[in-house]
């Protein structure tokens, strides 16, 4: 072999092996949330956006829907569980009455209400109310929670809403949780893509929550159709330990577009 | 004396002033463009209430590091590929490889050394664009600690705080990383150049091959093709501005692109090797 040609193999095996290396340890990253038994030692949250995807024609929960939500959560066994996207007052106690246990809830006002459900104790509202806002404080833990369901269609009405229960919620000594279906999706998985119009919108929002709150999930990827993280829990620095958190996949119901997120936090 | 001879071709060569001046070009306009959308996001003009960014974010660092991570996707590599580009096949074309390819030299050496000429070009390019625009962002807008926030340029997934000399020294880091990322369109345009006769198809072959496979790394619609591509890797520099870098996300990609590049360097080099010049 001439002298060019061993330059050439050598070039080629170094090829082979850095590409054999390269591609040998990469993997597909889409890590989720994997349950765990439930103990006494930490918290379950939930949030789970349980309406329709739009080729439903966005619709809220429904009913022929509430057996799946309930063996879910049964089976997740969360202490706190906020949901959105359910029709109203009464379709929330149909679900509580298929749950295991006794549960209390609070609901937002108006239609397509933001619920949430604790196994033990009581929720109590706190502050105005507001459509598809629900503040409540557990009254044996003090925790606070804000569960949203943020507009879908103003990256402005996103920014105003979360921005300002942030700033509020980042100011307070109590533990706190902003969580739900907040809208946000700023492609953090660098899933990337060119033809995006909100997405430079939302990272201001995202930025300012995340400069006071921490997000539990983060890098655990999408929670909602097609491959878009819109769902968060984010909790208090100083309040919590975040054990694990992120999407449960493969737990939708017929015809819904979002995981349910949990989150396993120990109070601090 | 092959080695000289090319860095003094490469050297006289106007595509290097052109590139300088466009380089100047686009840092003016970068400064321009960074000033006045910090005075907006921190003179009352945001768009939005509750934003992140204030007066001690946009400083020189972050100036820097907007100016080169735009520069590197769509300035450096469009060096590379009109710079391999033009190497064998500009030389085909003057006629002027038949006559060097005369003398008692192997054509693999006559090859690498091209080769490595450029990339020597190409690394002190870079070097000298991350001096330069941290040079200006310390007199016109000055320094500080880096903050990088999620969604930003796609820099980082999480908050991350580097004090400026930390800072400093994870642009040193990114140097030869983003070197080594711009050999692999230099690779592919000297494979390219290596097939052409023509200086001007080879340099316009290999810009649009790399936009190509740039803007399909960038559209989610080919998700499972990503992987295969190397201009997905190839801002795998970023991490190195993350506060506890992630060595083993940094060593797959810069595995990965060096395997591309010297695949596509031996493949040209086969093709250089077994042609026939007339």
């Amino acid at each position: 072999m001439r002298k060019g040609g061993h330059v050439e193999l050598g070039l080629f095996l170094a090829a082979a092996l850095l590409l054999g290396a390269g591609f040998g340890f990469s993997g597909r990253d889409r890590p989720g949330y994997e349950l765990t038994p439930k103990s006494a030692e930490f918290l379950r949250v939930v949030t789970w956006n349980v309406g329709g995807g739009l080729d439903q024609g966005g619709a809220a929960l429904e009913d022929e829907s509430l057996a799946h939500v309930a063996r879910v959560l049964n089976e997740l066994e969360p202490d706190f569980v906020f949901l959105q996207e359910v029709r109203d007052r009464v379709q929330a106690e149909q679900l509580e009455n298929l749950l295991d246990d006794d549960w209390d809830l609070e609901t937002s006002p108006g239609g397509r209400v933001v619920v949430g459900f604790t196994r033990t104790g009581r929720l109590r509202e706190r502050g105005p109310r507001q459509e598809r806002l629900l503040r409540v404080q557990h009254d044996e833990s003090g925790i606070h929670f804000c569960a949203v369901h943020a507009d879908a269609f103003s990256s402005r009405e996103r920014n105003a809403q979360l921005g300002a229960l942030a700033a509020e919620l980042g100011d307070l000594e109590e533990p706190c949780l902003l969580l739900g279906d907040l809208n946000l999706d700023l492609d953090l998985g660098k899933r990337r893509d060119l033809f995006t119009d909100d997405e430079y919108l939302d990272v201001e929002t995202y930025n300012f929550i995340a400069q006071r709150l921490v997000d539990a999930g983060q890098g655990t990827g999408s929670t909602a159709e097609p491959d878009r993280r819109l769902d968060y829990v984010f909790v208090s620095p100083r309040s919590f330990e975040v054990r694990s958190a992120g999407p449960w996949r493969s737990k939708r119901g017929p015809g819904m577009d979002h995981d349910p997120v949990v989150c396993d936090l120990v109070l601090r | 004396m092959i080695a000289r001879f090319e860095a003094l071709k490469a050297w006289r060569s106007r595509r290097l002033l052109l590139a300088f001046l466009t380089l100047c070009l686009f840092v003016v306009l970068m400064l321009v463009g960074f000033y006045t959308y910090a005075q907006n996001e921190t003179g009352g003009h945001a768009e939005f209430r509750y934003t992140f960014e204030n007066s001690s974010y946009f400083n020189g660092l972050t100036f820097s590091i907007y100016a080169f991570y735009f520069a590197f996707l769509l300035l450096f590599p469009i060096f590379a590929a009109t710079e391999g580009g033009a190497q064998i096949a500009g030389e085909t074309s003057g006629g002027t490889l038949a006559l060097m390819l005369t003398r008692p030299v192997g054509r693999a050496r006559v090859f690498l050394t091209k080769f490595a000429v450029a990339s020597l070009g190409l690394a002190l390019s870079v070097g000298l664009f991350l001096a330069g625009t941290l040079a200006i962002g310390l007199l016109a807008v000055g320094w500080g600690d880096l903050d990088l926030y999620p969604g930003v340029l796609q820099m980082t997934d999480s908050y991350q705080h580097l004090e400026q000399s930390e800072a400093l020294w994870r642009f040193v880091l990114c140097w030869p990383a983003a070197s080594l990322a711009l050999l692999v369109p230099l690779a592919l345009a000297f494979l390219i150049s290596s097939c052409a006769k023509s200086p001007v198809n080879a340099a316009g072959a290999s810009v649009s091959t790399y936009l190509v496979l740039y803007v399909v790394s960038e559209i989610h619609f080919f998700e499972e093709l990503r992987p295969f591509l190397f201009t997905s890797s190839m801002p795998y520099w970023r991490g190195l501005f993350r506060q506890e870098i992630e060595w083993g996300a940094i060593l797959t990609d810069g595995a990965k692109l060096a395997g591309f590049g010297l695949l596509f360097l031996a493949l040209a080099l086969l093709r250089f090797r077994t042609r026939q010049e007339s």
